[in-house]
């Protein structure tokens, strides 16, 4: 009984807890919850590289002179 | 959970920003796991152990077994009939757990229960025996730890047998904690001569392995426990069955034979493990989504500081999700091991420091370094003309943390052509041999004319990880003649084995070759390739020596130098293998590369 107690709200507080989160923005993806494997990069944001394109690049290569 | 950034772009464009990984495998990779790398090694070894255990059973060993160890054991579980078949499991279930060998111990500790559990009169609630066996083999004495030193042997521990002493002293403590304490509930009295008997025994045996463990050193301790665990496994195995055949006589009286025999067990542990796994796969599924949902880290951290309110070490808090997790799950608590392993395994840099003298075999954590930052220079078009397609970006490190990760990403995209048509071109390995070099021992030489640009051999070796080097070689400081060559962050190149010509190219400081990282199209790093490519045209006779490029995070004393002393002959040599330290840049000096990068990529 103690062990299909814990089993239960483990379940629920966890699956509450993350829709919570994503709710409030502090979490970015559940797909990591559903698909992830263990190590993979935990994404926190994602934008499109054509903002990025004229400063982060040039950028990297004087950095790595 | 803080950590690297990380940036990757997706072909569809999109940048990706990481922070930290995830702790846990998702809800689908779980499952799967569970059926894969839990579950049918699980069957496996029951099938395999359960067919043993019959040879036991047919053979009438277990009875004795059971007979010999009934004062001890009867004494322990009163419950018990002095005869019963549990005694046997029982037995080589804790020699499994002496000998670490966890996935051997399931199959007899589940027959053991089993086999309680036929002479339970209330099948719903477990037995005093059951509850003692429970927590005996919980606190799970071990000998020899060979899983978790095989885990600090995986996540590069500087020497994963420290790990022996340690496991051996609480594991014993936790055992007579539990015999005691459970023995003070149900009202056992183990106060008597055969339990004490047994329990100072057993006090010797560990006390005369830790004094022989401990007057080893290094890698000696690893070897030893390793080869004693498995040793003793196998000797077990074959003294099964050479005592069933030895009794073959009571197979014939049943009407059988030791095969058939063997064949009725292992389908019987068949049986046994198709029942166990829903009970895993609803324990590590709900784990997987509280691990991931964050909550558990919020449990342990409340837990923590409550702990520290009252004076526990930091030490001992770090550790307690793995204990709170192995009651629940025998499965969920390695994966939660291993992580902490993980979480507190030294990065590339403190590795480095962390060997005592720097010796060419155990290079391989600084000879990648040096390889990589050649790379990104190709991705800044310092070596033009090195590639078909005259690009940049051969050198595809997908994995490389920070913004520079970028910019090799999206010249990898840019480069993948020249990738494929590079792969296909021909070696001129015809046209070098191994010769005595005068720069030192072995050398590789031209026998014909190379080409500027020809690629001339692949350096090739088995493939291992850098966990295995660190364990193979860490050490070896005298030996100079190890071959480690790193392809990249997970894997390298171990010349030893599987070594071709290439392992006995020479370094010089003014190289007529040059050694690449090619990296795989998809993002397979053990499909990377080490070429060795002529700087520039070589003459039939003429030795082939490439830059070894170390470099190494801690200050270049003279001794260091003379170590890695160059001895090429060159006019430009240094004197030494060890590559000056970089000096950062000048805003002026990085505006003039950036320049000449761009115009580069123009072209």
């Amino acid at each position: 009984m103690a062990l299909s107690r814990f089993w239960t709200f483990m379940l629920i507080l966890s699956i509450g807890y993350v829709l919570v989160m994503l709710g409030m923005g502090r979490q970015y993806s559940l797909g990591s919850l559903i698909n992830g494997k263990q190590g993979e990069p935990l994404v926190v944001a994602e934008v499109d590289s054509a903002v990025l394109a004229g400063s982060v690049v040039p950028g990297t290569v004087a950095r790595g002179g | 959970m803080q950590g690297d950034t990380l940036y990757r772009l997706s072909k569809s464009g999109v940048v990706s920003m990481s922070v930290g990984k995830q702790g846990a495998d998702g809800l689908f990779a779980t499952c799967r796991n569970t059926i894969t790398d839990l579950w049918l090694p699980l069957i496996g070894y029951l099938t395999f152990f359960c067919g043993l255990l019959n040879l036991l059973i047919d053979s009438r060993a277990m009875e004795k077994v059971a007979r010999f160890l009934s004062p001890v054991f009867h004494r322990v579980f009163p419950e018990l009939r002095k005869d019963h078949p549990a005694y046997g499991f029982m037995t080589l279930n804790f020699a499994a757990n002496f000998l670490g060998l966890d996935s051997a111990a399931t199959p007899f500790g589940l027959k053991a229960m089993e086999s309680m559990q036929e002479d339970n009169p209330n099948k719903d609630r477990a037995t005093n025996s059951q509850i003692m066996f429970l927590c005996l083999h919980a606190a799970g004495l071990t000998l020899l730890p060979t899983s978790i030193i095989g885990y600090r042997a995986a996540q590069g521990a500087a020497n994963p047998a420290d790990i022996m002493i340690p496991t051996i002293i609480t594991s014993f403590a936790g055992t007579l904690a539990a015999l005691f304490m459970v023995a003070g509930r149900q009202r056992i009295n183990v106060f008597n001569w055969p339990v004490m008997l047994s329990v100072l025994g057993i006090s010797g045996l560990i006390g005369g392995l830790m004094a022989f463990i401990g007057g080893l050193s290094g890698v000696s301790k690893f070897h030893f426990t390793d080869n004693l665990s498995n040793g003793m496994l196998l000797t077990i195995i074959g003294l099964i069955v050479a005592y069933a055949f030895i009794k073959e006589k009571y197979f014939t009286e049943k009407g059988t034979n030791m095969f058939d025999s063997f064949v009725h067990g292992a389908k019987d542990g068949f049986t046994t493990g198709l029942r166990v796994l829903p009970y895993m796969l609803a324990m590590l599924a709900a784990l997987s989504i509280f691990r991931n949902s964050g909550l558990m880290d919020i449990v342990m951290s409340g837990l923590s500081w409550s702990l520290a309110l009252v004076g526990v070490s930091k030490e001992v808090i770090d550790a307690i999700p793995v204990a709170l997790m192995r009651p629940f799950s025998a499965g969920g608590s390695p994966g939660l091991h291993a992580g902490c392993h993980e979480d507190l395994r030294p990065g590339q840099h403190h590795r480095a420091i962390e060997l005592p003298v720097p010796r060419r075999g155990g290079d391989h954590l600084l000879r990648g370094g040096a390889l990589l930052r050649q790379c990104e220079r190709e991705g800044q078009s310092l070596h033009p003309g090195h590639h078909a397609a005259g690009r940049p970006g051969v050198c595809d490190h997908g994995h490389l943390r920070g913004a520079a990760v970028l910019l090799t990403r999206v010249i990898a995209h840019v480069a993948k052509g020249s990738l494929e048509a590079r792969s296909s071109r021909p070696m001129a390995s015809s046209k070098i041999a191994q010769r005595s070099s005068k720069i030192h021992g072995n050398g590789v030489f031209a026998t014909a004319p190379i080409k500027k640009g020809e690629d001339i051999v692949e350096y090739k070796g088995k493939m291992i990880t850098h966990a295995e080097a660190d364990a193979l070689y860490f050490g070896d400081i005298d030996s100079g003649h190890t071959f480690l060559f790193t392809l990249n962050e997970d894997w390298i190149l171990d010349a030893n084995r599987g070594g071709n010509v290439a392992r006995w190219i020479n370094h010089s400081c003014d190289p007529n070759a040059i050694a690449f990282v090619h990296g795989h199209e998809s993002e397979d790093l053990k499909k990377d390739r080490v070429i060795i490519e002529a700087l520039r045209d070589i003459k039939p006779g003429e030795e082939i020596t490439y830059d070894y490029g170390f470099e190494f995070d801690i200050p270049y004393t003279e001794e260091l130098k003379q170590i890695w002393a160059c001895r090429c002959g060159s006019p430009k040599c240094i004197g030494t293998m060890l590559k000056p330290k970089p000096v950062k840049a000048s805003k002026a000096t990085a505006k003039k590369i950036a320049t000449k990068a761009k115009k580069a990529s123009v072209k």
